[in-house]
This record gives structure tokens, sequence and C-alpha cells, in this order.
């Protein structure tokens, strides 16, 4: 066990989690999905009744689903960080592939959820509700799917047996990515499915 | 050659005897980056474009844009023409640094690359623009035409700048962390650009709402975004450079 | 050897599961309305502040960084709040 060095284990009082650039990353995605939920607030400020007849299309009970999944692959993404910290590749392995299992699950949802809307006649035409619908989660999915291959570059490190400070600090950067992926579902969830 | 580099060697030495020459033209290369946007920002308040003028005009209205003030536009089209030109010696700062990188030639040549297609990008609307502006008097249908054919490249035409923006991302990440040219998180930065810039390509679909040349988020996103990478790098460039000569 | 699974992670695993619990509650309970808006919009937040804290350790990082994330579990809501509600 000593190839986690004691100050590894429980972090100390200030410590950037990952790269400082990948923070760059996360919180300038934030801002600019800041952005796409003014719009959809505008959205709706400007429309409350048609906003709430749109949302009734979409289906629900897929949303919560997809919002159970990607938290749940938060939780095992934070386990894997520890799982690593702690030395042990095989326990962190299983918690990657776990988060990259949840990433493969949200994506097939979505694919289904796009599909019934399109057969139903709605799409990005239809109107303002369903144009910024496809738009925002369409980006959400974009980072999804970058994320996948994010995490398996995690996967990649995590394997190794002993893990120096800097793939440690990768790792914490692939997290973070990923947790923010959650982070902003979180939101578009919230506004897409349960505002009306 | 060899008189060339005595040549140089020669102006070196009469210039300052520590010859500081390349880099004070490394400086001026580096200072080109807050000019350009000055320059890009400024012609768009001279043409009154800020906020920029609606894609659901009707040719009536773009010709009458066009016919009022039409000296103003004018100005401001050459200003945003010269502009263009400032921007290439901001590519010649970035190629600078990038050629320091050990194994980046590649990139390095493509962020050449992709920064010189950058000046046509800004150079060939402004011509286009003083085309439409040359003669409003005609036919507004074509003056609209015009009009659109300058616009939407202006403001979609983000090819260029992603070519850029992704060689100097992978350029600085492949750096040897023990002694970076670039500091790392300029390289998340870079590739973060070229992915914000990327709604800007669905333009074309829509002439109203967020995604239209003058919606949120093609054109007040990607403006901050493109305008502020021009002042990120501006003030890591100048860091670099400060550092160097101390 | 300390254990991988950690209750923290856990509990907020599930306060975020209770959460959305909720925001799905109000929605279809109370229906549209200036309530549903303020919950739902406070819920999400509430979310994202949780998993930043918990699950990307700002709760561990620098000052700076945590208060830009703080600023912005405050300011984004606030906004969206007035714009829908406006």
């Amino acid at each position: 066990m000593s190839a986690a060095p004691p100050a590894e284990r429980e972090a100390p009082v200030s410590r950037t989690p990952g790269e400082t650039g990948i923070w760059i990353f996360v919180l300038g995605d934030m801002v600019v999905f800041a952005v796409c939920f003014v719009v959809l607030a505008v959205t709706y400020a400007h429309d409350r009744a048609a906003y709430a007849a749109d949302q009734q299309a979409l289906h629900l009970g897929l949303g919560i689903v997809n919002t159970v999944v990607l938290v749940t692959t938060s939780l095992t993404m934070a386990l894997a960080v520890r799982a690593a910290r702690l030395a042990r590749p095989r326990t962190a392995v299983r918690l990657v592939v776990a988060t990259m299992a949840g990433a493969v699950v949200f994506a097939a949802v979505k694919v289904v959820e796009y599909t019934d809307l399109v057969v139903a006649g709605h799409t990005a035409r239809s109107d303002d509700f369903f144009l910024y619908y496809f738009c925002f989660t369409g980006l959400h999915l974009l980072h999804v799917v970058i994320g996948l291959a994010v995490l398996g570059g995690v996967l990649r490190i995590v394997r190794r047996p002993v893990l120096g400070r800097a793939d440690l600090s990768l790792v914490e950067s692939g997290a973070s990515y990923w947790h923010m992926v959650d982070l902003l579902w979180l939101v578009l969830f919230g506004l897409l499915y349960t505002l009306g | 050659m060899t008189t060339v580099r005595a040549a140089r060697e020669r102006d070196v030495a009469a210039v300052t005897p520590r010859g500081l020459t390349e880099h004070r033209v490394q400086t001026w290369c580096v200072w080109s980056a807050p000019l350009f946007v000055a320059l890009l920002f400024g012609a768009l308040l001279v043409a009154g474009w800020v906020p920029p003028p609606s894609p659901s005009q009707t040719p009536g209205q773009v010709a009458a844009m066009y016919a009022e003030h039409t000296d103003l536009k004018r100005l401001a089209f050459v200003l945003l023409f010269l502009g263009g030109g400032m921007s290439a010696a901001f590519v010649a700062a970035i190629d600078h640094r990038l050629e320091q990188i050990p194994g980046a030639r590649a990139l390095a040549r493509l962020q050449v690359i992709g920064g010189t297609l950058g000046v046509f990008a800004v150079v060939l609307p402004a011509i286009v623009f003083m085309v439409a502006a040359y003669r409003p008097e005609r036919n507004p249908e074509i003056t609209q035409a015009l009009h659109d054919l300058a616009f939407i490249p202006f403001i979609g035409n983000l090819v260029p700048f992603l070519i850029q923006a992704i060689a100097i991302g992978v350029a600085v990440l492949m750096q040897d962390p023990e002694r970076p040219v670039l500091p790392r998180w300029v390289g998340f930065y870079n590739l973060w650009t070229a992915f914000l810039t990327l709604p800007g390509l669905l333009l074309i679909f829509f002439r109203t709402g967020a995604f239209a040349w003058n919606g949120v988020l093609v054109f007040w996103v990607v403006a901050t975004v493109f305008g502020g990478w021009f002042l990120v790098m501006f003030w890591v460039l100048r860091d670099v450079l400060r550092a160097e000569a101390r | 050897m300390p254990a991988v699974v950690d209750r923290t992670l856990i509990a907020v695993w599930a306060a975020l599961l209770v959460a959305t619990a909720v925001s799905v509650g109000v929605h279809e309970g109370l229906g549209p309305g200036p309530t549903t808006v303020l919950v739902v919009v406070a819920v999400a937040f509430v979310k994202i502040w949780l998993v930043g804290r918990y699950f990307m350790e700002l709760r561990h990082a620098p000052a700076v960084l945590r208060r830009l994330f703080d600023a912005y579990v405050v300011v984004v809501p606030v906004v969206l709040a007035v714009v829908l509600l406006a």
C-alpha cells in the first residue's frame, strides 16, 4: 500500500481536485449552459401554456430514469477516485466500468426518447420548446459521448497497480468532467421535464 | 543565408547591445491581439451592429440599413479589413511558441494554416460588406444577398479558428510537464474554446431565436469566447515574453 | 485498510435521489405555477451544490474555486427565477 502516499489518502485542507486546466473547461461549460438555461426560462416566460403543453409530450418516466442513472454514475465515479487513491486497482476498474455502462444506458434512453418524439411528430422544427429541447439535450448528449472517451482514458490509468501523483490528477480531472455532465443534466431535467 | 544572418547580427548589435530586436518584434506581434479585438468590435460599433441586425429583415429593410450612415458603414468595413490583417501578426506570435515545443512541428504548422485561413475569414466578409455598401441604391434583393453572403461567413466561418485552437490545445497538452513553453491550462482552454464555437455552425438553419446569427448562443456566446480567446492568449504570450526578457 | 465505500458519498447520492423525487412530486402534485417553478429551480441548484461540494470535492478545493462555484449556484437560480416569474 506504499504506492499511495499518505497525503493522497485523506485530502488535505486545500487542494485543487484534478488539474487546474480541467476547471477552466468545467466552469466555462457551466457558464455556457447557464446561458442555455436562461434561454429556456425566456421561452417559458414567453408562453407558459405552450411550454406546459409541450412538456406533456415528453416522457417524464424516461427523464427520471436518466436522472437516477446519471446521479448513480456520479457516485460510482467518486468511489472510483477513492479506490484509485487507496491503490485498489480492481475495485477502481469495476467502478469506472460501471460508470461507463451508466453512460451507455443514458445515451440509449435518450435515443429512445428522441425516436418516440419524432415519431409522434415533435421535431426541432415544431416550436421553440422542442428546438431548445433537442439542441440542449443534444449538446449535453455530446458531452456524454465525449465523457465516455474520457472515462475510457481513466480506465486505462486505474488499471495500473501503481499510480503516481500525475496519474491520480488525471483520474480526478476525468471524474470532475463526468460530475459536470451529471450536474448540467440535473438542471436541464428540472427545467425541461418538471417546470410547467 | 550567411549574409542575411550577418546582416541580422549587425542589425541587432546596432539597435541594442543586448539584442532585444527580436524581443521587440515579438512584443509587437503579441500586442496585435488586443488591437485586432479593438478593430473588430470597434468596426461593429461604428457600423451600428451591436446588437447585430436581424437575419429576418426584409430586402427593403436591409437596403434601408445600408442607405443610412453609408459612409460610417464603409469606414467600419475598412476597420474590419485592417483588423483581419492585424490577426496575422498574432498567428506569428503563437507560432513562435509552438515551434519551441519539442515534437509539435506539425501542430505549429497547422496553427499557421488555421490562423492564415482565419485572416481570410475576416477579410473576405469585410470585402463583401464593402461591395454591399458601395451602391446602396441598387435593387434591394441584391443588397440583401450580398449582406447574407458577408454576414453568414463573418459569424459562421469557424472552421479556421477550430483548426487553430485544436492545434494549440494539442500542442500545449503534449508538452513535457517539467519544461512547459506555455502553461498547461492554456491547452484545456483552447480545446474548450474550440468546442464552444460549435453552436455557430447551426446558424444557417435559423433566422430567429438563440441560434440565429444575432442569437444569444451564436452571436453573443461566440463573440465573447472568440474575443476573449484573443485577450487571454495575448495575456499568456505577454507573460511568457516578459519572463524570457528577465 | 480503509473502505472504498464512503458513507458521506452514499448519503449525498441518496439526498440527490430524494431531491429528484421532491421536484417530480411537486410538479405532479401542484401542477404549473410559481410554487412549482421556485421549488424546481431551488431543488435543481441544491443538487448541483451537493454534486460540486461532495462528488467534485470542492469542499477541499482552494477558496477561489469554491467561491466561483458557490457564486454560480446562487446567481444562476436567482436569474432564472426572476426570468421565469416575470
